[in-house]
């Protein structure tokens, strides 16, 4: 299971999918002030990042990293490192 | 070392793109040679050095895909780079110009500066 | 008008008329392949050509018709009259557009409703729907303008034009199983992009997650091709804009963007042709011309690839070659990063416009495209002033007998000075335009030696010097085929194999070098290789055994006058005939053909260390400056750049040899010709004094005796022509100032015929 959810957090592990937004989409709406993790999430589907950011949730592990998770930052901008 | 006289070879049915391309051909110093269809082409470079194939698709006699087929099966003339300029803009025609051997793929009217850089870019250097 | 417009105008006129035929014939037999084929071509070809102008309401016209052509030929519409009316309709108004192109280069401003009205009828014929939606010639053209940053964009470190991308997917996005964040993140060339959310997002309990509120802005480097490509699915939700990047001009020693962006998308044309499905001998070839590709853009942005080519794994060094040239034609880093967009934008809006100013066409019209006859035309009618200047000092002399006070003589030659002086000028003003290098004959003849060394098993380097050696168009492309046959001789018979040479002490590699240069008012092209040489004693005894000459000649010769012999007719030294060389292109053919140009060959040869083969020739064929002599009643001429001197000599000083007569000039044995004799001139009462002409032919030199020795005079040698050409000792006839001919000397025969 990617995700972990527990009162005060929620952990995002890997590849989190589109069906997964079932499952974060309530857990928001109870836990609108708690942190969700993304420290080892490697991946995320759109409907993903479209959820965290319209909930305006909390994001942990976001902030310095250089790939995707840049999205989740204040300035929703993703500068790519290297164009492979 | 010697200085290398570029030749580019123009194939097109039409005499006023001929003219076109060999203008710029000529321009960038250059000396172009022309052919009017895919079989005089294949004359034209057995007899002269040619360093560039600049081609048009659609031709009477032996159309662009057929030439550079036919070229890429000759052993003195299978390495020359061929440029393919159509009037065709859709994908498709793209991957028929590489899957007929093609190095490269322009829309016609190709513009001056594209073929300049082209020619820029395709320059044979010093010949040792 | 310019020629290109010009041109257009005629070839579409034809093209039309080969139209209207084809479609009159149509009418009477519809399922007329060929019929239909040439007309699709024919309109194919305008639409094509018409792409160069601003002709819209043409070019958009003709594509209409091209593409309900391309339905019909597929058989999807059938050819019906209202069909065949339309499209004449289309025939005719392209008649009315080329005139008025014709007459004032542009269209009537009513084109433009007139076009459209009739590209929508020749559409609503295509059946197919959504044919008539191919996206029109113009708009596919990306434009070329950049726009300056926009606002809501960061400064990147990005130089020269770059894609802003827009990216708004449907709002049902995710139902058709997209995932647009991973197609943006995937975008080729992706340099920056951000998630735009909507003004208002709905509260966390209304917000449906499965619609897509979001779209998306990004900026890449890649070509407008890649980015088609890329987004080929959604393309209707994608917009593009070329912006200009933190105005920081290219750096000292980077590539120009429109090259570097060119040289990117040959790259990614390669992969495709590598990536592409080829039959066996092809694929190879194909890999071959990648190759070339690759060499040839790394040498144009000067950088260095490395590996060697591995000629048993060319796809292997190929995939690093893709890498260096690759990551070397990415866009160079900034050295700071751009300054914010609010300063920048003035120095962006300068930028479009320096690049605009460099790719305007200014220098097309430094160069004219002459046809050569019209260059010739222009030659003959100075080389006819010129003869006609020579009739002026005639008129000097008749002059002299009627005018006492000497006024008018020193007019006319005054004159004549005058216009002497401006027919020279004129004369090699044109010559100029007719000079061209020998280069565009010398390096045609890489492949010649690459293939035929190959084929023999020999390794062989040409070498090319002087190559920018000028000379008249007509010399430099009627010497094309002699050379040939001399390096096919020195690579047939001339260089060893690489066994062979390595066992004599020689470079493995054989080496041909053709040299060019200019002597005085001929241009000389020296054929060398370091091959096994000539053997003269072998050509002297072959010459010997055909009967070509007999002992007692061959015994008065050097030995580098019996290498000459090899330029006989009926004389080869190899005795196997090669299919390379092939029967019959002998010496004799190349000296026959440098002779016909007026030129002279001779070779000089040395056992064991190869051979050199000079070729001297005319620098122009125009107009020759000729001595003239008196030999009986008659004058003649010979070319000044065979004569060596002109002496007087005693006829005591004759030496006699068997029969034949020398004289010693200046420590040189020269051989005499009576020319009065040859003419079969009755003998004069011996003259002590005797005037010799010394001539150098093919580097022999020869003294010729003649009555007197004349001025010279410059004329046209025209071909003799008629009886007259059966005379050999002739090389052809001048027209002289006073309407007077004078027969030029073949120096050549004549001398041949003393020998014989």
């Amino acid at each position: 299971m990617p995700i972990s959810l527990n009162d005060d957090c929620a952990l995002l592990e890997g590849y989190i999918d589109i069906t997964d937004v079932d499952i974060l989409h309530p857990w928001l709406q109870q836990n609108p002030t708690s942190a969700v993790d993304v420290s080892d999430c490697t991946g995320a589907h759109t409907a993903v990042v479209q959820l965290l950011i319209a909930t305006g949730a909390t994001v942990a592990g976001a902030e310095g990293t250089e790939d995707w998770r840049q999205y989740l930052t204040s300035g929703r901008e993703y500068y790519a490192k290297e164009n492979a | 070392m010697t200085a290398h006289h570029n030749t580019a070879l123009i194939i097109d049915d039409a005499t006023t793109v001929r003219m076109y391309h060999r203008s710029l051909v000529e321009q960038a110093d250059w000396i172009a040679l022309e052919a009017e269809n895919g079989v005089e082409a294949l004359e034209k470079a057995l007899e002269f050095e040619v360093d560039l194939i600049l081609v048009d698709v659609n031709m009477p006699v032996m159309d662009g895909y057929s030439f550079v087929k036919a070229l890429r099966t000759s052993d003195t003339l299978g390495q020359i780079p061929v440029v393919m300029i159509s009037t065709e803009a859709q994908l498709v025609d793209k991957d028929k110009a590489f899957a007929a051997g093609a190095n490269h793929y322009l829309v016609k009217p190709a513009s001056p500066a594209d073929i300049t850089h082209l020619l820029t870019l395709l320059t044979v250097g010093e010949v040792q | 008008m310019n020629a290109l417009l010009a041109q257009f105008v005629a070839e579409s006129r034809d093209l039309i008329e080969a139209a209207s035929k084809a479609l009159l014939d149509l009418e009477q037999n519809a399922q007329d392949k060929e019929q239909i084929d040439q007309l699709f071509r024919a309109v194919h070809t305008i639409k094509g050509a018409a792409g160069l102008f601003e002709f819209t309401p043409l070019t958009k016209t003709v594509h209409a018709g091209e593409d309900l052509l391309d339905t019909i030929r597929a058989g999807d519409v059938p050819f019906t009259s209202d069909v065949a009316d339309v499209l004449l309709e289309m025939l005719d108004r392209c008649v009315d557009w080329l005139d008025q192109v014709e007459a004032q280069e542009a269209l009537n401003e009513d084109a433009a409703a007139i076009g459209d009205a009739l590209s929508q009828r020749l559409r609503a014929l295509i059946d197919a729907p959504g044919i008539g939606a191919i996206p029109e010639l113009s708009d596919a053209a990306p434009e070329d303008t950049a726009l300056p940053w926009p606002d809501d964009v960061p400064a990147l470190p990005v130089s020269g034009a770059v894609t802003l991308v827009t990216y708004t997917p449907s709002v049902n996005a995710f139902f058709s199983g997209d995932d647009p964040l991973r197609t943006v993140q995937s975008t080729p060339g992706l340099v920056w992009s951000r998630i735009v959310s909507p003004k208002e997002w709905p509260t966390s309990d209304d917000l449906d997650p499965f619609l897509l509120h979001i779209s998306f802005r990004l900026v890449s480097s890649a070509s407008q091709d890649e980015l088609d490509a890329h987004f080929a699915y959604v393309s209707d939700e994608v917009t593009y804009e070329a912006i200009v990047s933190a105005g920081d001009a290219p750096a000292e020693g980077a590539i120009d963007e429109g090259l570097r962006a060119m040289a990117e998308q040959l790259l990614v044309s390669q992969r495709s042709l590598l990536a592409s499905d080829q039959a066996s001998p092809a694929e190879d070839h194909c890999t071959a011309s990648v190759a070339v590709v690759l060499q040839r853009v790394a040498q144009a942005v000067s950088i260095e690839l490395s590996p060697e080519l591995d000629a048993d794994n060319p796809r292997a060094t190929i995939d690093q070659w893709m890498a260096i040239l690759g990551a070397a034609l990415r866009k160079p880093e900034p050295k700071a990063v751009a300054a914010p967009p609010a300063v920048v934008e003035e120095e962006q809006a300068d930028e479009p416009e320096t690049i605009k100013q460099t790719a305007s066409p200014a220098r097309a019209n430094s160069h004219l495209r002459v046809s050569s006859e019209r260059i010739d035309a222009l030659m003959n009618l100075a080389g006819e002033l010129i003869v006609a200047k020579n009739a002026m000092p005639f008129l000097a002399q008749r002059a002299e007998t009627m005018d006492e006070t000497g006024e008018l003589v020193r007019e006319i030659k005054a004159q004549h000075n005058t216009i002497n002086r401006i027919s020279e000028e004129l004369q090699s003003a044109i010559m100029q335009i007719r000079m061209v290098p020998m280069s565009t004959i010398l390096s045609r003849f890489n492949r010649l030696v690459r293939d035929m060394s190959r084929k023999l098993g020999k390794e062989i380097q040409y070498v090319v010097e002087g190559e920018d050696t000028e000379a008249d168009k007509a010399i430099v492309d009627e010497l094309a085929e002699p050379i040939v046959h001399l390096i096919r001789n020195s690579i047939d018979h001339g260089l060893e194999d690489p066994v062979t040479r390595e066992a004599s002490d020689k470079p493995r590699v054989g080496t041909i070098q053709v040299k060019a240069y200019q002597l005085e008012e001929s241009v000389v092209l020296e054929v060398l290789d370091d091959g096994k040489g000539i053997d003269v004693d072998g050509v002297i005894a072959k010459a010997l055994e055909r009967g070509l000459v007999d002992q007692d000649k061959v015994n008065n010769m050097t030995r580098t006058d019996a290498l000459q012999l090899v330029f006989l007719p009926g004389l080869s030294t190899k005795n196997e005939v090669s299919d390379l060389s092939g029967r019959g292109v002998g010496m004799d053919a190349v000296a026959s053909m440098v002779r016909r140009l007026g030129g002279s060959i001779s070779i000089f040869s040395e056992k064991g260390r190869g051979t050199k083969i000079t070729m001297k020739l005319p620098l122009s064929m125009a107009v020759q400056r000729l001595m003239m002599v008196e030999i009986g009643d008659g004058l003649y001429g010979v070319p000044i750049d065979r004569v060596v001197e002109s002496q007087k000599i005693k006829s005591s000083s004759i030496r006699r040899h068997r029969n034949a007569e020398m004289v010693v000039l200046r420590d040189r044995l020269i051989p005499l010709v009576r020319m009065r004799n040859l003419f079969a001139c009755p003998d004069v009462e011996d003259n002590d004094i005797l005037s010799v002409m010394v001539v150098d032919v093919d580097g022999r030199e020869s003294g010729l005796i003649v009555d007197k020795f004349h001025p010279g005079v410059d004329a046209i040698i025209k071909p003799m022509t008629g009886v007259l050409s059966s005379y050999q000792c002739y090389s052809g006839t001048a027209l002289l100032g006073d309407g007077s001919i004078l027969l030029a000397l073949n120096l050549r025969e004549i001398i041949e015929c003393q020998y014989h």
